[in-house]
């Protein structure tokens, strides 16, 4: 056995401490919209970092708005069906582009991240007038389109990067065992690609939840305006307030489902669901 | 059961490269029948397109006189056991072995007793809840096997099965693989790169160099009548020893010495000489008789392997001997100052040492003359082989 020497106790020490940076650089935003959201609407300016008194007057607050509920209601519901039809579309497409030879592939990987790099507030202004012709304007489909658009390139990049780990030979076992193509895909390349497939939901997911320009301005009503956009038209309790601690509650309420999202999908990304296919 | 027929079965891919040339053979109803040659030599690729994940380009293959080109994989009732096994790694080796079956939509007690029984075949019982991450090299190899038995197919394609496994393993998979086949009397056909699996597996033999057929024969007349240079130095381990050769009047003339040479061939015509390493022996006396070369040499290494004794010589090419447009087996090894390196293969108990001198003979029986434009084995007509 080897003892640490001098050089290993540093480099240790080294990567705790950046460690430790780093978590404290990301926490720290979190723990004070918390610590805000448990103050007394009187305490919100005591320049304190942790509150004086707890209280979920602010919580109430926001709960007994209400534009809130269906606003959590629209933002699980849109994100959900945006993140659901975006990794589908998402799987076949990336499938055919690791799979199939057909002309025009590298180009059609390019379009799509070039749509990905397109600044979403460049086309608000068109969208919105096309949208009131089509009568999208302030639905779910309305918001769900624009982030299934903006979500897709990404999630086609992710699971091309699995499907492309996933070995070709296991596609032509599938199909001497009798699979048809789909059932090749279904029961074998389907479940290899699901730490994919998770990776990507995740993405989608948050991308639509925190997405604040197209429910700001796609949305008029409760019908189809998501929790960012809600936030933005609360009210203090009095109009002479600033609704600093509703606003902090709200996103606290907000960021929770995402945490739990993640925490649940994050065991099924497991690294390396591929080992032991192929002679490793 | 079944026979499968190759009536001119090209590859083409659209770019132009031509990976198969139009092959014609016939693979007999139970017949393991082994398809080897280098990498690169169409072998996989004839494979895959009888199991039809190869679309064929020209020509037809017909399974029990059924022409399947257009058929589905899926329709073929073929097993194939892949070289990098392409075990399911999200399933148990229990659902690994079922998959077909539960493809197929058979009953589950049904699909219980067949998996059953192919796992009691491999010994793979105490292995069905595993998973394959946790199994070794050999395991998962004979999950493949398991996945292919299962089915019972008319046809069983192995792709290089054994080339990932360690040598011992290999041996064993070898015997338990030739064991199989016998008892299941399924047609096989077995692709691999190794001529020993070639050899000890192989009721008949095909050889493939550059996407063509070079000779299909079952393993004796490979090794004993090969039809061209490629063959010779394919088969045999040590590769057979090729050498420039001159016919002039009635005698064969080699670097090592002339013999008389009775075939009718063209006088004053060059061919490329042949003979294995264990058809030299130590000479029995210093004097050539007609039918015999009497080679003087020196040992530049030797090889001893406990069983066989390898005895490395060198002779040098003369001058004009080095320039002529020999076939390429023969150019390559040709070193650039004309020297050609030779083995003979001999009883490993003679004290033999290095530097030793040595006279070594070869019986003219013993040579093979190939054809220096066609590369063919000149000795190989009918007429040819009832005089020897």
């Amino acid at each position: 056995m080897k003892k640490p020497g001098n050089g290993n106790t540093i480099e240790y020490l080294f990567w705790v401490a950046s460690s430790l940076v780093t978590v404290f650089y990301a926490v720290l935003p979190v723990i004070w919209i918390v610590s805000l959201s448990l103050k007394r609407p009187a305490d919100l300016n005591d320049r304190r970092f942790f509150p004086v008194e707890v209280s979920f007057d602010n919580y109430r607050a926001v709960f007994a708005d209400i534009q809130f509920p269906s606003a959590l209601w629209n933002s699980a519901g849109i994100g959900l069906i945006a993140t659901l039809l975006a990794v589908v579309l998402a799987t076949f497409a990336a499938y055919a582009i690791v799979r199939l030879r057909f002309p025009g592939k590298n180009t059609l990987l390019a379009g799509a991240l070039a749509i990905a790099m397109f600044p979403g507030v460049a086309i608000i202004g068109p969208l919105f007038e096309l949208w009131r012709l089509l009568g999208l304007f302030d639905t779910w489909a309305g918001l769900i389109l624009p982030y299934m658009t903006f979500t897709l390139p990404l999630a086609i990049w992710t699971l091309s990067a699995f499907f492309r780990e996933i070995p070709w030979d296991l596609d032509k076992a599938a199909r001497v065992d009798g699979a048809t193509p789909f059932q090749a895909f279904r029961y074998v390349l389907a479940p290899l690609a699901a730490p994919g497939m998770f990776t990507s939901a995740i993405l989608v997911f948050i991308f639509a939840w925190n997405d604040f320009l197209f429910a700001a301005s796609l949305t008029s009503t409760n019908a189809a305006r998501t929790v960012p956009a809600a936030i933005a038209f609360f009210t203090g309790i009095s109009q002479y307030e600033q609704p600093t601690g509703s606003i902090a509650a709200a996103s606290v309420v907000v960021t929770v489902p995402i945490v739990i999202m993640v925490l649940l999908f994050q065991r099924h990304i497991v690294a390396g669901l591929t080992a032991g296919a192929v002679k490793g | 059961m079944a026979k499968i027929e190759f009536n001119h079965v090209g590859k083409r891919f659209p770019d132009g490269t031509v990976t198969l040339k139009a092959a014609n053979f016939t693979i007999r109803d139970g017949e393991f029948f082994i398809l080897v040659g280098p990498s690169g030599c169409g072998k996989s690729t004839l494979l895959n397109m009888i199991v039809g994940l190869e679309e064929v380009s020209e020509g037809e293959i017909r399974v029990d006189g059924r022409v399947v080109n257009d058929l589905d994989p899926k329709n073929r009732n073929m097993a194939m056991v892949f070289q990098s096994y392409a075990i399911y790694p999200h399933m148990s080796v229990r659902d690994n072995i079922a998959f077909p079956l539960r493809l197929a939509k058979l009953p589950n007690t049904e699909i219980d007793r067949r998996v059953d029984e192919a796992a009691a075949i491999l010994e793979l019982t105490p292995l069905l809840d595993r998973k394959p991450a946790t199994l070794s090299g050999g395991q998962r190899q004979r999950v493949a096997m398991g996945r292919a038995l299962v089915r019972e197919p008319q046809v069983f394609l192995l792709d290089e099965p054994l080339s990932n496994l360690d040598a011992r393993l290999r041996v064993q998979m070898r015997n338990e693989i030739a064991r199989l086949q016998k008892r299941l009397g399924t047609t096989m056909v077995y692709v691999t790169h190794d001529q020993t699996e070639a050899m000890t597996l192989g009721d008949r033999v095909a050889v493939m160099n550059r996407g063509e057929l070079q000779q299909i024969g079952i393993p004796q007349a490979l090794y004993h009548h090969p039809a061209n240079l490629f063959v010779a130095g394919f088969i045999g381990s040590p590769a057979m020893n090729l050498l420039p050769a001159a016919i002039a009047g009635p005698k064969l003339h080699l670097p090592i010495g002339a013999v008389d040479w009775p075939e009718t061939i063209k006088d004053g015509a060059y061919g490329v000489a042949g003979i294995r390493p264990e058809h030299f022996r130590l000479a029995a006396s210093v004097s050539a008789m007609p039918d015999t070369i009497i080679w003087n040499t020196s040992v530049e290494r030797l090889e001893w392997l406990g069983a066989e004794l390898y005895v490395y010589c060198e002779i040098r090419l003369p001058e004009e001997w080095r320039n002529h447009p020999w076939p390429e087996a023969l150019r390559e090894r040709i070193g650039s100052d004309g020297a050609l390196s030779l083995i003979a293969r001999l009883d490993p108990s003679l004290p033999i040492r290095q530097g030793e001198k040595l006279a070594l003979q070869c019986d003219r029986r013993n040579i093979q003359l190939f054809s220096i434009e066609t590369t063919k084995n000149l000795g190989l007509s009918d007429e040819a082989q009832a005089r020897r």
